[in-house]
């Protein structure tokens, strides 16, 4: 038995979708109607829904599930309410391309988008490298075909193989980081890696010492290849160049695709590799993150000023807003260093992306909306006078905008509230005065960024209601795209209007994701890593000589 | 119904009203867009009255004190925390201090809310129902219909919010509805300018409301009104204190453990425990910039008259009954807060005592009707503030039942000019129509019986609660001088319980100020009697002008002149019995057993509860000796303007000419000037001289004695500029000294700011903006669209982050 | 050999072959062969697994091992499909062709080319004519200088 029942309980939903993505590729061969299998994918993401609500919201929140948080996955509130999220941007995206493919591929493109939601799911859960390498994959594989399916024409194809090449290398690179971090471990579980790393020195190392090789170069080593490999899924600086390309070439639908779920993934898997299971390189990863968080946002900002192109703006706020995600992992990172209560740094990131990924969503949306499959929305100059020919439209968009640009009191505006303070208070109450130093600028950059950033939305909003229209937009975008515009606006001012929710379902996050850290060091049982432990793997592994 | 269902009730109510009538209006309801809003407000009035009706009666009184407290908050949700806001609690002598700034969205009922929330729901009904008939045809119908019920949704939140700034929120949020409300007509420059106008002078009061807002908050820790329990955030029990909850107050005890005590809260008036000293005056002036500026005082009260450029409806609702007062309710709200420091006290009558006076100066000689009434409401918001500024028991209760008069009797005078304005075809000038007591018979009666109120002719309401607020002047001014109550405003009852901490608050700079406080608020009193008598004369003469005399219709009116629909009359006859038995129904101080009952009503708020307040509460009493003097004041000027406009009008014409200075004008007037060239004679010399060559003479002559003329007149000429009646015509030329001294100077200064910003700041900013594209630019040179330097640039990253590392390893 | 020296050598090899095919990567201009090169160093990756996996004497690595192994086949499948459809659209295999999607202003990327050689100067032998000429192909000869 590979896999003990219980474990195949908490996949139930997982199962589900797998399930019904492997029903909807076989269906489709018979049955092309597009609508069809919309509604089917719909139906199928709100059973999963059902699943996780009904079925494991009782047992989530009952405790810790001890057998199962070493084995593969973990069930936890931050698994949880991440695979919850991942399912609605699942249905979102549905909606937002029920239209926009083409209608011979619709089974194709909603198989291959469920299989994407699945991968997603696995993000938020995984306790081990081999899952979450796998789950990552079953992200980036999908989105090559998601991305190529969607419109058959140089720059798409150009498009997608930028996207395709580049993300493998990353992927390279993200495992290359990963041998180091099972190098100096010696266990693929992120429990057995914290509770390895966190015993001082750990048996390996002592080993290392003898070779002449040092646990905190090859740290390094790995915390500088992992950041290489997620940085790229977060649109970092200098991983981001494939991202104002690829997002000019794609569809406004797989552009939100791009904008949304691979930053959702990036950001659990920063969570769980590098916050949970290196708490002795955070001193060296704050670091580097910080000064990539300066980078990363200025650099956003500032492109994002000259560009004409909506699609390839949104890519550079995207770029822009990795930044600002980017602080609130820093701040968990300075944090993890000492001992005491958390500046809430994770919970920001999370409430951050999240309200970034609905305002996105909207913002895709509404462009999707406004073209049609002949005529797709380009330049900013084509939304002049949209307020008058589209008011509605006009005003999802400018919700979503005003959003992201971080103006009270929409989603954004406590987004980046929640993250500044966050870096505010590290920097009145870090660990040295370097560090309080550091934080300052991080703070300073942020709010500098701030307001150049809200220049760019404004300069959209403002074509949209001060210009004279210029020519009167398609708007086939289709219904789909019409709910998901204006479920993505009321949600973004649902959020602004009662941020206490969403912030308090990060701050249970959050401690969920740190619970494990205190149960390690009160158990001095798992205090070493228990390879019998793991699910997949063999209770006696056999030595053989090389 | 439960008083939290009730209170969530009242808003929601023309807020769906609003929403309705945004999103249907224009294409599904059509002319049928009142249907709604009237529909809600109305439900909105009986859900107030029950309210009103439920106040009292939960209110238990308690044995141990006699000062009844009922407070009920009911939180709809927290907005927002912000952890550690605050960077050291300031006080923290009074329990404990949250340091956190969680803004809630709560609101309260108690006795105050109850009866403003009342008044607020009656009157708007009322109008609305009006406005049906008032406004029908008009092109903006469902917007005018959505702004209104958008505007009862804001003011029922202003007065029921139980947070300094969910007050501010909707002290911002009437301002626009106002704003847009005023310039409904936008196309109308006049409108227009008007909207802008009340828009811009209402910022300078928010301005200084905001600051103290801020100073409050650094004082206090917190803006709510009421406790919040601490670290439970978003769980506000809902608390009906009485009085017997709080421990005895003994100074120095927390109050209630656990909980962070509001800026009112009865606990923390209980104890007395409020910020003395220069704080305190501070927070207490920069409120009261607030107040003047939404309640139109002195000096801010230019917006009002000028706001008359809206529907007559909104003039009715917004600028008379309701938003206006929202700086009186605000004053008499935090009186806890006034209460420690008595000098802002004085400051509050000294405005509303002079505005009052200047107001009713002004309003003597306009001929808008409209700005006549204008001026009328400036002028009793004067005497609300009066009431307000005596700090007593009495001062407070009767501005506040001033408040409750005035709504009723300016709401049906604004109403009756409208219904005037809509017979004669929108001309307000009361030199153009004349004599329509035939034409518009139920207009006329109800017009008269407003006119009685307000001139404060028994026993119509305004007689009853004028009387009140002048009655309390006098009795400050009684008890200042026989020393009964010390100049700090402290109960000799509760001196104890808060002196310890606050009640220094004299010492200081404003020393003088106190101890002339006897004579000012003597002199306040003459005030309010000239100003009394001053009301009279107006009033009735707009009155005397509008329905008597001949009969005179502008040609506008065409086909119009005749009474209103039904739809405008009924809300007039309903507000006419409201403001003729207002004011005697409430107020029994005239019975056997002297009780008032509208003080006794609002004696439960907590605000009032103050030890200082209630100590200076007194057995009820009917003060007959005031009460005939202005009853006599109103009654002399009321038979003055009978004579001035229906008695003999040669007499009349003669007094005018005397009293105006009218007859200077002559010497000045072109057309009155004498035509010298014209006559013969001087002609001849003129010819004559200047056949002998000396034509340059004469005119040298002529010219000389023309300047020698002028020169001699000027002291005449400047006379006639200032005579009483131009003054008083041109609204004492305040527009224009605020035109030369504010508008010029900030005209030349925002032009030297414009320069300076033009050629320096934005040189800097475009400069920085210049850095940022630039940077921006050489950024984009890397985007060069081939996939492999873009795998460069990730593989150089990793590079450099690892030579990096190496590099602070080695050095 | 000890078990260390033996981890450290599979290091280098793994590292080597890692580089190797970021290398390749970066200079070759060809879509298969840069594809190659990203295999390449996922199996520099395996090769450092594995090593590790012996020393700690844990399967883990050989598992995450297979699992490269299997997503690298799935990789290989959608990428050959999706350079045959690339190679369709433009008839070039040469990754530096796809550039259109850059930063609007910046000027397109011209190949330089080889230098030219002189091929007057350029003397091949000559043999004396025996038997048949040997015949060269067309399409082989296109292939070779475009590859």
């Amino acid at each position: 038995m590979f896999v003990d029942s219980e474990t195949i309980r908490f996949l139930w939903p997982e199962l589900i979708l797998v399930l019904c993505a492997a029903w909807i590729y076989l269906g489709g061969t018979f049955r092309g109607s597009r609508r069809w299998w919309v509604a089917f994918a719909l139906a199928a993401y709100l059973l999963a829904l059902g699943v996780i609500l009904g079925l494991e919201g009782p047992a989530t929140t009952s405790g810790d599930r001890g057998g199962l948080a070493s084995g593969p996955i973990l069930v936890d509130q931050l698994g949880m309410i991440c695979r919850c999220f991942a399912i609605l941007v699942g249905i979102l995206l549905t909606l937002l391309m029920s239209k926009s493919t083409r209608h011979d591929l619709g089974s194709e493109y909603q198989g291959t988008l469920m299989l994407l939601v699945v991968g997603l799911m696995l993000v938020a859960r995984a306790n081990d490298l081999v899952l979450l390498f796998v789950s990552l994959e079953l992200i980036s594989v999908p989105t090559y075909v998601l991305l190529f399916l969607g419109r058959r024409d140089r720059g798409t194809s150009e498009a997608t193989l930028k996207y395709f090449l580049l993300s493998i290398l990353s992927s390279a690179m993200l495992l290359y980081g990963m041998s180091f971090l099972y190098g100096l471990t010696g266990t693929t579980s992120l429990r057995g890696i914290q509770a390895a790393v966190s015993t001082q020195p750990s048996v390996a190392a002592l080993s290392f010492a003898s070779l002449g090789i040092s646990p905190d170069a090859l740290i390094y080593l790995s915390l500088v290849f992992l950041v290489a490999g997620l940085g790229f899924r977060l649109a970092a600086v200098p991983f981001h160049f494939y991202a104002p390309d690829v997002f000019q070439g794609v569809t406004h639908a797989n552009a939100a695709l791009l904008s949304v779920v691979p930053k959702v993934a990036g950001l659990l898997a920063f969570t769980r590799l590098v916050i949970l299971g290196f708490p002795q390189a955070a001193s060296q990863a704050w670091e580097i993150l910080l000064v990539l968080s300066i980078l990363t946002m200025t650099l956003g900002n500032v492109c994002a000023l000259w560009q004409q192109n909506l699609r390839r703006l949104l890519a550079y706020s995207s770029i822009a807003h990795a930044g600002y995600i980017l602080i609130g992992i820093t701040v968990a990172l300075a944090d993890s260093q000492r001992a005491g209560d958390s500046q809430g740094g994770v919970a920001a990131a999370l409430v951050y992306v999240v309200v970034y990924a609905v305002a996105a969503l909207g913002s895709f949306a509404v462009l999707a909306y406004l073209g049609s499959e002949q005529n797709e929305v380009h330049g900013v100059d084509e939304l002049a006078g949209l307020a008058r020919t589209r008011p509605f439209a006009a005003t999802a968009l400018s919700i979503c905008m005003f959003s992201l640009a971080g103006l009270p009191p929409l989603a954004g505006f406590w987004g980046k509230l929640v993250l500044f303070l966050g870096a505010v208070q590290t920097s009145s109450g870090g660990l040295t005065v370097q560090v309080m130093q550091w934080f300052m600028i991080l703070a300073i950059a942020g709010a500098i960024n701030a307001a150049i950033g809200a220049a760019y939305y404004l300069r959209v909003i403002a074509t949209m209601f001060f210009r004279a229209p210029a020519k009167t937009l398609d708007a086939e975008g289709g219904d789909g795209a019409a709910v998901v515009m204006l479920v993505c606006a009321s949600l973004v001012v649902a959020i602004g209007l009662f941020p206490g929710i969403a912030l308090n379902l990060a701050r249970k996050a959050e401690a969920s994701l740190r619970a494990p850290v205190s149960l390690a060091a009160q158990d001095p049982d798992r205090s070493q890593p228990r390879p019998v432990e793991h699910a997949w793997h063999a209770p006696e592994p056999p030595r053989t000589n090389l | 119904m439960d008083v939290s269902v009730l209170l969530l009730l009242i808003p929601a109510l023309p807020l769906a009203a609003s929403i309705i009538c945004a999103t249907l209006g224009p294409r599904v309801l059509g002319r049928y867009c009142h249907i709604p809003v009237i529909l809600c407000l109305v439900a909105a009035f009986v859900c107030s009255f029950l309210l009103f009706l439920e106040v009292p009666r939960t209110a238990v009184p308690t044995e141990s004190d006699r000062t009844v407290v009922y407070e009920r908050v009911v939180p709809v949700w927290q907005w927002a925390v912000i952890r550690d806001a605050l960077p050291q609690a300031l006080r923290s002598d009074g329990g404990p201090v949250s340091r956190d700034l969680s803004i809630e969205i709560s609101l309260r009922a108690d006795a105050m809310t109850a009866m403003m929330l009342t008044m607020v729901t009656f009157i708007s009904s009322l109008i609305a129902i009006y406005s049906s008939g008032y406004m029908h045809g008009d092109r903006g119908y469902w917007r005018f219909f959505a702004y209104l019920s958008l505007f009862v949704f804001s003011m029922t939140m202003l007065v029921s919010a139980s947070n300094f700034l969910l007050l501010y929120v909707f002290w911002e949020a009437v301002g626009v509805c106002s704003y847009l409300l005023i310039g409904f007509w936008y196309e109308k420059p006049e409108a227009a300018a008007a909207g802008k106008k009340a828009f811009l002078v209402n910022r300078i009061g928010d301005f200084g409301f905001a600051l103290g807002l801020f100073l409050l908050w650094t004082t206090y820790g917190t803006l709510n009104f009421h406790d919040t329990p601490v670290n439970t955030p978003g769980s506000v029990p809902v608390a009906s204190v009485g009085a017997d909850e709080a421990q005895p107050s003994d100074g120095d005890a927390p109050s209630a453990t656990g909980t962070v005590r509001g800026v009112l809260s009865p606990t923390r008036i209980k104890n007395h425990d409020f910020a003395g000293g220069r704080v305190g005056l501070a927070i207490c002036l920069l409120l009261m910039i607030g107040a003047c500026g939404k309640s139109a005082q002195f000096p801010l009260h230019v917006w009002l008259p000028d706001a008359m450029e809206g529907p007559t409806p909104v003039s009715a609702l917004i600028h008379a009954a309701t938003m206006v007062t929202a700086g009186v309710y605000m004053i008499a709200r935090c009186t806890p807060l006034l209460m420690v420091s008595p000098e802002s006290q004085i400051v509050v009558a000294c405005i509303g005592g002079g505005t009052a006076l200047l107001a009713a100066l002004i309003a003597i000689t306009q001929y808008d009707l409209k700005r006549v009434l204008a001026y009328s409401t400036v002028s009793q918001l004067g005497y609300m503030f009066l009431g307000l500024g005596a700090g007593t028991f009495l001062g407070i209760t009767s501005g506040m039942f001033h408040l409750f008069t005035h709504a009723f009797f300016k709401a049906l005078l604004f109403l009756g000019a409208g219904s005037v304005m809509h017979a004669m075809g929108n001309v307000i000038d009361m030199r153009r129509f004349g004599g329509l007591r035939l034409r518009l018979p139920v207009t006329h009666a109800t017009f008269l019986i407003g006119c009685c109120a307000l001139a404060g002719l028994p026993p119509f309401a305004g007689f009853w609660s004028k009387d009140a607020v002048v009655a309390s002047i006098e009795e400050k001014v009684h008890s200042l001088e026989h020393g009964e109550i010390s100049a700090g405003g402290e109960g000799p009852a509760h001196a104890d319980a808060g002196a310890g901490r606050s009640a220094v608050p004299s010492t200081g700079s404003a020393n003088g100020l106190m101890a002339n406080a006897a004579a000012i608020y003597g002199i306040l009193f003459y005030v309010a009697m000239v100003t009394a008598f001053l009301t009279a004369l107006y009033t009735f003469r707009a009155y005397f002008l509008t329905f008597h005399g001949p009969e005179r219709i502008p040609e506008e009116a065409g086909h119009h002149a005749h009474e209103s629909p039904a739809a405008m009359c009924w809300p007039l006859i309903i507000l006419s019995i409201g403001a003729a038995v207002a004011g005697f129904a409430l107020d029994l101080t005239y019975t056997r057993q002297p009780i008032q009952l509208f003080a006794e009503f609002l004696s439960t708020t907590p605000s009032l509860a103050l030890g200082s307040v209630v100590g200076t509460r007194v057995p009820y009493a009917f003060h007959t000796g005031i009460a005939g003097i202005s009853a006599a004041v109103a009654v002399a000027g009321t038979l003055l303007a009978t004579y001035l406009y229906l008695g003999d009008s040669r007499e009349v014409q003669w007094l005018k000419s005397t009293f105006d200075l009218e007859n200077f004008s002559r010497w000045y007037e072109s057309r009155q000037r004498t035509n010298w060239g014209a006559k013969p004679w001087v002609a001849a010399i003129h010819r004559g001289a200047s056949r002998i060559g000396l034509g340059w003479l004469a005119t040298l002559i002529g010219q000389s004695l023309l300047l020698a003329g002028f020169a001699l007149a000027s002291p005449l000429l400047l006379g006639n500029f200032f005579s009483p009646y131009k003054l008083s015509f041109h609204k004492f030329f305040l527009d224009e000294l605020y035109g030369y001294i504010v508008v010029v100077p900030l005209r030349l200064a925002a032009a030297a700011c414009y320069a300076a910003d033009r050629w320096i700041v934005d040189g800097l900013v475009n400069a920085c903006g210049k850095a940022a594209l630039a940077f921006g630019s050489l950024m984009r040179s890397l985007q060069m669209g081939l996939v492999q330097f873009y795998a460069l640039a990730m593989f150089l990253g990793v590079l450099v982050l690892i030579a990096t590392k190496l590099m602070m390893l080695a050095g | 050999m000890n078990e260390a020296a033996l981890l450290v050598n599979f290091l280098i090899v793994g590292g080597l072959l890692f580089v190797t095919g970021m290398v390749g990567f970066l200079v070759r201009r060809n879509l298969i062969v840069m594809f190659l090169s990203a295999e390449m160093m996922l199996q520099g990756v395996s090769v450092s697994l594995i090593a590790w996996g012996r020393f700690h004497q844990d399967l883990g690595g050989q598992m995450l091992a297979l699992f490269i192994i299997a997503i690298a086949a799935a990789e290989a499948g959608i990428a050959l499909a999706l350079i045959l459809m690339l190679y369709l659209r433009s008839q070039t295999l040469d990754v530096a062709f796809w550039h259109d999607l850059r930063e609007e202003g910046q000027p397109p990327y011209v190949d330089q080319g080889i230098p030219e050689t002189h091929r007057e100067e350029h003397k091949w032998p000559r043999l004396t004519p025996s038997g048949v000429r040997p015949e060269v192909d067309q399409e082989e000869q296109m292939h070779r200088s475009r590859v």
